[in-house]
């Protein structure tokens, strides 16, 4: 085969995989036409996942509120850097720097999730000049005192969890598909999470996060969606209210790009601690 | 003076940057107030009680391409003590430029590196000199200046580093407290090598991160940054010698869920004798995370043990033990208390450290701790017997 063949053979190759992933694209309807709850439940999943892949990487700056019952509040910003999966068997990797307070700033967290392990996390300090390994132990633990945990921030990787289509309810002015995430991992923080997508985009309105003991811990609602690079709808704002203590943080993207053209080398141990 | 030459390169450099790319500079670092006092009266002539309020600069500036391939960076350090001629010092911590390309990166100046794994003390980490009038401990360190180029891979990294200039150790003055019985003379401090502080040294580092263990390989050599002491017998004064050293060292850690496992160690070739020393330690760190709340609690326990010849320089652990927790409330002001002791096995000498923090507001931080020591007063590490003392430190970040 010479070259010209070849370049044409990988066109045509790509054409085909193009129209195969538009038609793989799925309604909720033909999703709840068939199969048990929990087929539906991995369709929709599947569909979700499906519809965010290609998106390449994504980066911007965040504003994070953290609210107390009493009235109280402290902000963080950081900037996030988030690389796609480049293959099924590994999971999108992610970079937050700290711009404040003041005495944190430099700060960042390195996650490289996985799809069948535990993600691997590391923390640099610029004080200490040093890298440390987040414990995977420590994934249900609060991230730097918000309402996140580090389990919400890397935990959506679809395969995590078994999926379960409860039904539809009403989301405001559009219909929602109900759905129920059941984590694999034994020592997540949650018995279950429950989605609400809308119909229409697949587009999570909110996350009811369960505790152990069954009862009703967080709801994590986003808001401001935008359409970005044609495609892919990315929330704006992401307000975590924990009904337990009554505290929420909200996370404010106050600048969000999609294919800013990073590498893996930009998401490497190697770096973390070199700057 | 070298610090002044990497100021000049740096700001010529930010010029140059400004100049064809304006990026951001942008300023943070903290300025601090910090207060000590000490529970006993001074036991050597000369000594100052040691009581007061010493000031702390440490601004940084910062410039970085929008693509985050050139960064310059300058962090000054300035302490102004008001007993201790010696403590109140400056430095240039970092002032430096560093090209970031994919899998390759560059750097000059004057910076700061650390090596190895442990909590306690690091004995593989040789590339600074210790600014040892700062904190007796060895945990702080001067600004070297190097030279450095890096490949960096998905996991590994291997950089190699040319020191073109050797930083004498700081030591305290003659009214500074906690010192040495002698005030060392570092003013007449002796060189093994005939360019003095011209000296280059070379030194490598390889890390390399294999699922849940961390690797790093070590490899220095030129003037060893420990000194020896010399007495003059003209002066009566002790002066530090500084003689050719050539090392390699390993470090490890691996992740076991709340475990860590941790051990580093150095071969190392002292003087132009070639005499062997060996050294280094091993530990375990474990976490009850949620403890209660939010809180977690951690312990780390080590131990560290060093062979060498006796008239080599003088380590503080040779073999001791280390017990110490970190308590992190993980809440919104960032509160946590720490401590721990590093206890000779042999002779009972211990060096204690205990230390609460949190945040205040978005830009303060404040601080209480304190500093005990025991030991016998034959032995050098003995000479900090009773001066015990706490500290208390207010922060202004910006």
């Amino acid at each position: 085969m010479n070259r010209s063949k070849m370049v044409l053979g990988v066109i045509a190759a790509a054409a085909a995989l193009a129209f195969a992933g538009a038609a793989d694209a799925k309604t909720a309807e033909e999703i709840e036409a068939a199969g048990s709850p929990e087929q539906k439940g991995q369709a929709v999943a599947m569909e979700l996942a499906a519809r965010n892949t290609g998106y390449k990487d994504l980066g911007g700056d965040v504003e994070m509120t953290l609210k107390d019952p009493s009235g109280g509040e402290a902000k963080r910003r950081f900037n996030l850097k988030v690389l796609e999966k480049t293959d099924a068997d590994s999971g999108d990797r992610s970079l937050i720097v700290f711009d404040s307070p003041a005495d944190v700033k430099g700060t960042a967290v390195l996650s490289h999730a996985k799809a069948g392990d535990e993600d691997e996390q590391w923390l640099y300090l610029p004080s200490a000049r040093r890298v440390k390994r987040i414990s995977s132990s420590n994934r249900t633990g609060a991230f730097v005192g918000s309402e996140f945990s580090f389990e919400d921030l890397t935990g959506n990787d679809g395969r995590k969890y078994s999926w379960k289509l409860a039904g539809r309810a009403a989301c405001g002015a559009s219909q929602c598909l109900t759905l129920e995430a059941t984590p694999k991992d034994p020592q997540s923080a949650y018995s279950k999470r429950v989605l609400h997508v809308d119909a229409q985009e697949f587009r999570i309105q909110s996350i009811e996060f369960f505790d152990r003991k069954g009862a009703k811990l967080k709801t994590l609602t986003y808001d401001a969606y935008k359409k970005m690079n044609g495609r892919f709808w990315r929330a704006q704002t992401w307000s975590m209210q924990n009904h337990q203590s009554g505290k929420s943080t909200v996370v404010s993207f106050t600048s969000m790009r999609l294919g800013n053209g990073y590498s893996a080398s930009d998401f490497s141990t190697g770096k973390l601690g070199g700057g | 003076m070298p610090y002044k030459v990497s100021l000049a390169v740096v700001v010529a450099l930010v010029g140059v940057l400004v100049g064809c790319a304006a990026p951001a500079v942008e300023a943070s670092g903290s300025v601090a107030a910090e207060g000590r006092a000490f529970f006993f009266a001074p036991k050597y002539a000369g000594q100052d009680r040691g009581n007061g309020v010493s000031l702390v600069a440490e601004p940084q500036l910062q410039a970085k391409t929008e693509d985050g391939e050139h960064t310059l960076t300058l962090r000054p350090f300035y302490r102004l003590d008001p007993t201790d001629e010696n403590r109140s010092h400056a430095d240039v911590r970092q002032g430096s430029y560093r090209l970031s390309l994919e899998h390759f990166e560059a750097g000059a100046g004057a910076g700061t590196f650390t090596w190895g794994v442990l909590e306690s003390y690091r004995p593989t980490d040789v590339m600074n000199q210790t600014d040892f009038v700062e904190a007796v401990d060895g945990t702080a360190k001067l600004g070297q200046p190097y030279a450095e180029i890096g490949w960096i891979g998905e996991s590994t990294a291997l950089r190699l580093y040319y020191l073109p200039y050797f930083r004498e150790r700081t030591f305290q003055g003659v009214r500074g407290r906690p010192r040495f019985p002698s005030v060392i003379d570092t003013g007449s401090a002796l060189f093994a090598t005939r360019n003095r502080q011209w000296e280059p040294s070379a030194a490598g580092r390889f890390t390399w991160n294999a699922g849940d263990l961390d690797l790093g390989f070590g490899a220095f050599t030129g003037l060893g940054r420990e000194p020896a002491f010399v007495a003059e017998l003209t002066t009566g004064q002790v002066a530090p010698r500084y003689d050719r050293t050539h090392q390699a060292s390993v470090d490890a850690q691996y992740t076991l869920g709340a475990f860590t496992f941790k051990a580093e160690a150095f071969a190392r070739l002292w003087s132009d004798r070639l005499r062997a020393i060996g050294g280094g330690g091993a530990g375990v760190d474990y976490t009850l995370f949620k403890l209660v709340g939010e809180a977690d609690l951690s312990f780390a326990a080590e131990y560290l043990i060093d062979r060498r010849p006796v008239d080599a320089p003088i380590t503080f652990f040779d073999h001791d033990a280390f017990g110490g927790f970190r308590l992190a409330f993980n809440d919104t002001e960032s509160t946590e208390i720490t401590g721990g002791a590093v206890v000779d096995v042999y002779d009972g000498t211990t060096f204690g450290r205990a230390q609460a923090s949190r945040r205040v507001g978005e830009h303060w931080r404040v601080s209480v701790g304190g500093s005990l020591f025991f030991g016998p007063s034959a032995k050098l590490e003995g000479s900090f017997r009773r001066d015990d003392y706490v500290q208390g430190r207010i922060a202004y970040f910006f």
